[in-house]
């Protein structure tokens, strides 16, 4: 059975239209002119009980938007949204009895006082039982290695610890749906490693569902098997990470510094490579993984000149949206794997 | 009763928040206390040399001006900090952790942010209400008791309501604060003499538009016996009805205005 079901969902926001400068400062005040800008633009999807699904896209795109529709605490303008049978915004507390939120950017536990003692207001507010409360903060906090900071504010919280500590608080009442809004935002690669190694055994051990919204590709690659791309409020992409990486996410790039004074660029066109950019000692290379292996333009760089420091990037998310794009202007019927 | 175990929980945590800050808590009661204090010996310095205002004699005046500092005060301690920080939370989106609570969310603003300053208006006001009542000879008996706990009840929703009808603009307007203390600071001051001095608009509009003389003038003449009052004598028994309706039609407001609510991006 589908733990979430989402039909037609939009959602519509009036933003005032700001005139430039002191003039037009003026004029609002007296004349307001209001435009209707569509965060969500008719939204449908189903996510089974215990999946992982990445909801990804550029800033703006509408993902914070749906996960606050999702959770009850926005009104859906159009359409509707089930999660475990029930309506979100009008049996809010209902709700969120079953689910989770963490907002990466907003702590849900209170600044001045150590964690511990939120966790405590969480189990009275939550009416957790002794035993699952006692059972889920040994668990989790060996997990999250909380230990150490239960007895601090979070006002002196590192973001990385802060972040461990809104999962837990998150978590504490069992909840079947967690839904993660930039949950790696601003983290070290560590902790972030760390964070996503959680997540994923929650979704073993208490086969909750999560949602995850971020930018991160890495964070996606690392937990979902599923992806849904939104961009403009629009979902451009529902289905297997694997066949969008294929499609779209080919392009990579090798920035390297290199020590001796002149390269002879064109002796790095391989066939496959689409850009080489130099300037000064570092160079840029963009190239399809699909018909070149990256092994193959390190030897070629090695073998003319000297490699200071080099770094392999992946596939940025803007990067696979481009491309969706392009790919929708030429064919536009296709619909993609939805 | 099991929200009045989570509202200890709540306390608990309030106060080991502020109390992390211990100087600046104190010092929130004490500059209440004196502040209140000046403004008694500022009217009594006036009656010292005028006798009474349009005949409310000093110990007259001091029950009316405390009748509307003890609601005003016990409506504080609960309403004020949510509805004055409404604002900011609606503005910065930080309401979302409100509605992903499952509680109630008028409940849980309330629980959550006890303010403890106003207690410095009910220490006081309790004191001012003994002298007051003993100076004045007020008989105390079981009625006059009920009708004294009616009358303070009613005040409290009164101030409550207009705490919360002008908080809850800010899910509409996104910025209420300005409004909220011309309300509270400004308008209020009408209520520090009684509203028969004042010009017949104003009557009217303290009794049926933001219904303020509700809170003192009105059921004060049900403990004085001063004659006229203004409009109708049986509005002085008036305050609790009114404290009620005004409640419920501003607890509609925020319940409307939740369904407003367009949190901030993130």
């Amino acid at each position: 059975m589908a733990a979430i079901i989402v039909k037609h969902l939009s959602k519509e926001f009036k933003i005032q239209e700001r005139l430039p400068g002191l003039k037009g400062c003026i004029q609002g005040l007296v004349n307001r002119k209001y435009i209707t800008k569509t965060a969500v633009d008719d939204i449908s999807f189903e996510i089974d009980k215990g999946e992982i699904v990445g909801y990804i896209g550029p800033n703006g795109a509408g993902k914070s938007t749906t996960i606050k529709m999702l959770s009850g605490i926005l009104v859906p303008s159009k359409g509707v949204i089930k999660v475990n049978g029930i309506i979100p915004h009008k049996n809010r507390i209902e709700n969120t009895k079953k689910i989770g939120v963490v907002f990466g950017q907003r702590t849900q536990l209170w600044w001045d006082i150590p964690i511990i003692e939120s966790y405590q207001l969480m189990k009275h507010m939550y009416k957790i039982p002794n035993n699952q409360y006692e059972e889920n903060i040994n668990f989790f906090s060996n997990i999250l290695g909380l230990g150490d900071f239960f007895k601090v504010p979070v006002r002196q919280l590192s973001l990385g610890q802060r972040m461990r500590a809104d999962l837990c608080a998150a978590l504490l009442h069992n909840p079947d749906i967690l839904y993660l809004d930039e949950p790696t935002i601003g983290l070290d690669v560590v902790v972030k490693d760390n964070i996503r190694k959680f997540i994923k055994e929650i979704n073993l051990i208490k086969k909750t569902t999560i949602i995850l919204t971020t930018h991160d590709m890495a964070d996606i690659e690392k937990l979902c098997s599923r992806v849904m791309v939104i961009d403009r409020g629009k979902l451009m992409y529902d289905g297997n990470l694997q066949i969008l990486k294929n499609r779209y996410g080919t392009i990579e790039s090798i920035s390297a510094v290199v020590l001796s004074p002149n390269v002879d660029i064109n002796k790095l066109y391989l066939p496959g490579v689409i850009e080489v950019k130099y300037n000064n000692q570092s160079i840029n290379i963009k190239y399809d993984k699909t018909t070149l292996d990256s092994v193959e333009i390190i030897k070629k760089l090695m073998d003319n000149g000297k490699i200071k420091d080099l770094v392999i990037e992946g596939v940025e998310i803007d990067e696979v949206i481009r491309a969706m794009y392009k790919e929708q202007s030429t064919h536009k019927e296709v619909k993609l794997g939805v | 009763m099991k929200d009045l175990l989570l509202y200890k929980e709540f306390i608990k945590i309030y106060l080991k928040s502020k109390l992390e800050y211990r100087f600046s808590f104190f010092m929130d009661l004490f500059i209440q206390i004196f502040t209140y204090t000046i403004n008694y010996i500022s009217i009594w310095i006036i009656l010292s040399r005028f006798n009474n205002i349009f005949g409310w004699t000093f110990y007259e005046i001091m029950l009316l001006y405390n009748l509307n500092l003890f609601t005003y005060g016990i409506s504080g301690l609960f309403i004020w900090g949510p509805m004055r920080q409404l604002e900011e939370m609606v503005v910065t989106g930080s309401f979302d952790s409100i509605l992903s609570k499952p509680m109630n969310p008028f409940v849980h603003i309330i629980f959550r942010q006890f303010q403890h300053a106003f207690i410095g208006h009910v220490i006081l006001g309790i004191i001012i209400f003994i002298i007051s009542f003993n100076k004045l000879n007020i008989e105390f008996s079981i009625l006059s008791m009920i009708l004294f706990t009616t009358v303070i009840i009613g005040g409290v929703l009164i101030h409550s309501s207009i705490m919360i009808f002008t908080g809850s603009i800010c899910f509409w307007v996104g910025k209420s604060n300005s409004l909220v203390d011309t309300t509270v600071y400004g308008l209020r001051f009408f209520l520090d003499y009684p509203i028969s001095i004042y010009h017949r608009w104003v009557q009217i509009f303290l009794t049926f538009i933001v219904p303020y003389g509700f809170v003192n003038y009105y059921p004060a003449h049900v403990f004085l016996n001063k004659g006229d009052v203004v409009f109708n004598e049986y509005l002085k028994y008036g305050t609790p009805i009114v404290g009620v309706i005004v409640f419920a039609f501003s607890y509609l407001i925020w319940n409307v205005g939740i369904n407003k609510y367009s949190s901030a991006g993130s």
